[in-house]
């Protein structure tokens, strides 16, 4: 299982973020330059049809593959209360061959699209990812190197947290007091939730960008 | 008779001396009471005399009434004389209470409390009621105008008091609101004023200075909004400088700016009298927001005193000033924090002349400003979950958590941890860069960077990758029978962890020192690991690295059938004439053509000392030829040029 929540910012203040995830979490950045391609099972594959995504890793050297099954987000009143999803996810290195295991499977694939941005990864309660990146995408098949960003001017962050079903109640307290630092620039809800951006970015990133940039706490 | 009627009243109300003593000093009477003294007053008038003459005149009278009635028609001169005596009676009557009269109108101490009036003809009360009804009238009439303006008055004054405790309930939400009874019956104003200070840490409160900004009066301005006054001067910031880097002088100009930034604030503010209610409200919660933002850096700065001054691992307290600390955090880097007053007076000075250095280099400026801004958040950061939040969270479940005499451990060492994550960033950085600079002049090594989730740690893969089109090449020339034997390995890492300021080095394809010595090499895979400093890292790593080439090429002579030995960091072959062929690696991390290059030496094989020797020499002679800087395909093809000339 994992917890996740999302929001956007606008690319102008990624920087602040930056600047303020830096100290937040006092680990440095890693890039990220991620390939993500989406698969969707043919009609006849299984008794549900299911999508799995192949994660491609082209900031590494040589690129390392991964695979990722996002199933379900917990659901009933308890979920709705708290403000992160607690969906399952299961994912695996798998080796460069992936893909074409895939098709060959009988997935298809459905579309895919290049993330292009910087993460934390840091200890903070519980093992908290944040991730900030624009997201591209492509106009030919694969072709990473002419990629687009599907909203200009506009940055999608994710905080995730891996879970399990016996502590994901801490893990949720954990990255939910770590959004509230961030809310001045931007605010996490729920993936699908969207909330848009905050009016105070732009102050805020000014604070962060000038000064001691104390009003995040 | 007249003449003995004596009344003595005291006419002056003044107070009398009681005695004068022979010292000179004058007794008064003790004070009386107004009760007291009226009955004193009445006592003093002496009708003693009127009732002795009253009671027999009563008898007299009645002796005289039943006279009167015995004989009314023989004696009717006694009834004349009984008349006389009546009249003269009630002349002395008269003239006591008229002399009362006049008496109680001279001396106002006693008032007429109440006479009968005759009884007025109703035309007489109509006028006297019509003239009081006109009167009342008028009177009415000034108290409606009088009404009508009070009236006016108070609706403003009720609009005023809405827009401020509109404004004050607004704050209340987020803001702990109190109020003083005794200073708002001193200072007319309503006595409300808002508490910063956080009663959670209590515990905690007897580290911290007692700050002024805690308690925030609340006062009404001239349009009756709320307004919260205080000294601008007395927001203080905590601020984060690295020494002995050139980027000193980024805070002060960032400092320049946002106090700019406060002063068109302010003047915004006063600009604008007819902002709106929902624009002073925000306005006055970013005061407020500022100002328990300045009193947490009190209380950070407060606790970084107190530990600088308790001696720890890393950190050493090298300068102290008033509202100043400056820190040695190892490796000749120091840091200091100020905790600043934003207000006016010094700030321009020093930043106008910081300012002429700041334009040569603004892009490294940049970078220095976001690392030491991201360290400021950092210690801000460290400090509020540590101590902060753990305070408030110890204060809730205090009963069972608790367990006396054991102290939290990292609460007493956030600084030194603080300091430890700033050199070890200063350290890695080093480290980075070093490594960058290795990869950077050896193509086939790649450098990986690996997330550890730790502000103290950090760690890098270096590895060493054989291209495919070499691989390929050399399976198409192996023998088919040889070359199912042992597949050929591509890749061999290195792995670099630095965690503080101590750095491991582990990797895989050196040689086992203790087997070379064996003249064995099976232990030369093996994994190795090793721990060294910053001036040897580079080193290191290329003699790892060279040691994973050979490794790769000792494979490969095996696979294709060359006879080889390997050495620590030379590969020998046995030529047909017994001579013995050395491919030595040559690690020079200053080189700029590439950082790892090659000898070949050829000797007969009896000078042995040669092996040891042949990396040190950096002359070429008829026995050794300097390669120079090898790629990995070139190698490959020289290995290829052996199995010509070996022998088999």
């Amino acid at each position: 299982m994992e917890c996740v929540v999302q929001g956007i910012i606008e690319t102008k203040h990624v920087e602040a973020l930056e600047i303020l995830l830096q100290g937040l979490c006092g680990v440095h950045r890693e890039s990220l330059r991620v390939h993500e391609l989406c698969l969707k099972s043919v009609p006849n594959l299984g008794l549900v049809s299911s999508e799995v995504r192949l994660l491609c890793d082209l900031e590494q050297p040589e690129p390392t593959w991964t695979v990722r099954h996002i199933g379900g987000a917990m659901r009933g009143a308890g979920a709705e209360q708290i403000s992160v999803l607690v969906r399952t996810m299961a994912e695996s290195k798998v080796s460069k061959n992936a893909l074409r295991l895939f098709y060959a499977l009988g997935y298809k694939l459905d579309h895919e699209l290049l993330r292009v941005g910087f993460s934390f990864l840091f200890q903070r309660g519980a093992q908290i990812t944040v991730t900030v990146s624009s997201v591209n995408k492509m106009l030919k098949l694969h072709a990473t190197d002419e990629a687009v960003p599907v909203t200009p001017g506009i940055q999608l962050v994710e905080v995730t947290s891996p879970a399990s079903s016996e502590n994901y109640n801490e893990v949720v307290a954990a990255v939910s007091s770590f959004c509230e630092y961030l809310a001045p620039l931007l605010h996490l809800s729920k993936p699908g939730v969207s909330t848009g951006v905050v009016p105070t970015a732009a102050a805020a990133a000014a604070s962060l960008m000038s000064d001691g940039g104390g009003t995040a706490l | 008779m007249a003449g003995d009627l004596e009344i003595s009243l005291d006419k002056l109300p003044i107070k009398r001396l009681d005695a004068i003593e022979e010292n000179g000093l004058e007794r008064f009477p003790t004070d009386v009471g107004y009760d007291e003294k009226r009955v004193n007053l009445i006592r003093r008038i002496d009708f003693a005399w009127a009732l002795e003459r009253e009671d027999p005149s009563k008898k007299q009278k009645s002796e005289g009434a039943s006279a009167k009635e015995g004989a009314t028609s023989s004696q009717q001169q006694w009834q004349w004389q009984s008349l006389v005596e009546n009249l003269q009676l009630a002349h002395q009557e008269l003239s006591v209470i008229i002399d009362l009269i006049n008496t109680v109108e001279a001396n106002d101490a006693v008032t007429v409390a109440g006479m009968t009036r005759p009884k007025q003809l109703p035309y007489e009360h109509l006028s006297d009621l019509s003239v009081s009804t006109a009167t009342k009238l008028q009177c009415f009439r000034n108290l409606g105008k009088y009404f009508k303006q009070s009236s006016k008055a108070l609706e403003e004054q009720i609009a005023r008091e809405a827009r401020f405790y509109g404004a004050l309930i607004r704050l209340q939400q987020n803001w702990k609101i109190k109020r003083h009874r005794l200073v708002a019956a001193a200072s007319g104003n309503e006595g409300f004023y808002i508490d910063l200070f956080d009663n959670s840490l209590y515990d905690l409160a007897s580290v911290f200075r007692p700050s002024s900004m805690s308690t925030i009066p609340i006062e009404h301005d001239a349009a009756g909004m709320l307004t919260v006054n205080l000294p601008r001067k007395s927001c203080q910031s905590l601020q984060f400088e690295f020494l002995g880097l050139n980027s000193a002088y980024n805070l002060r100009k960032s400092g320049e700016t946002r106090m700019q930034e406060v002063s068109s604030d302010s003047s915004r503010v006063h600009g604008k009298e007819n902002a709106t209610d929902e624009e002073r409200v925000t306005e006055i919660h970013l005061t407020l927001r500022e100002v328990h933002r300045a009193i947490h850096d009190e209380q950070v700065f407060d606790l970084v005193n107190r530990e600088a001054c308790n001696p720890s691992l890393r950190v050493n307290l090298t300068g102290i000033k008033e509202n100043y600390l400056r820190l040695s955090i190892g490796e000749g880097s120091s840091v200091s924090l100020t905790l600043a007053s934003s207000g006016q007076d010094d700030q321009p000075i020093v930043a106008s002349d910081r300012n002429t250095v700041e334009t040569s280099n603004d892009t490294s400026e940049k970078s220095g400003v976001s690392r030491q801004l991201g360290f400021e958040i950092y210690l801000r950061q460290l400090f509020h979950e540590y101590v902060f939040v753990r305070a408030k969270s110890k204060a809730i479940p205090l009963l069972k958590s608790q367990i006396p005499g054991q102290p939290p451990k990292d609460k007493s060492n956030i600084l030194g941890h603080f300091c430890m994550s700033l050199a070890h960033r200063i350290f890695s950085n080093k480290v980075l860069s070093v490594l960058e600079n290795l990869v950077h002049r050896t193509p086939y090594v790649q450098l990986i960077s690996h997330p550890t989730w730790h502000s103290r740690t950090s760690s890098w893969t270096l590895s060493v990758k054989i291209p495919e089109s070499i691989l390929h090449a050399a399976i198409q020339i192996q023998t088919p029978g040889v070359g199912n034997v042992k597949a050929i390995r591509s890749q061999f890492w290195t792995k670099v962890v630095v965690i503080d300021d101590s750095i491991s080095v582990q990797g895989e394809g050196a040689p086992n020192v203790l087997s070379l010595f064996k003249g064995k090499s099976e232990g030369v895979s093996s994994i190795n690991g090793y721990d060294c400093d910053l001036a040897d890292l580079p080193i290191i790593l290329l003699q790892q690295v060279a040691s994973q080439i050979i490794q790769w090429l000792h494979e490969e002579a095996l696979t294709i059938g060359i006879k080889a030995n390997r050495d620590f960091l030379s590969l020998a072959f046995e030529l047909e004439q017994g001579e013995i062929a050395r491919l030595v690696a040559h690690v020079d991390p200053e080189d700029a053509q590439g950082c790892i290059s090659w000898w070949l030496t050829i000797d007969d094989g009896l000078t042995e000392e040669h092996k040891l020797r042949s990396d040190m020499s950096y002359f070429e002679s008829q026995s050794r030829k300097f390669l120079g800087y090898l790629p990995l395909d070139l190698l490959h093809s020289t290995l290829l040029d052996f199995l010509n000339l070996c022998s088999y």
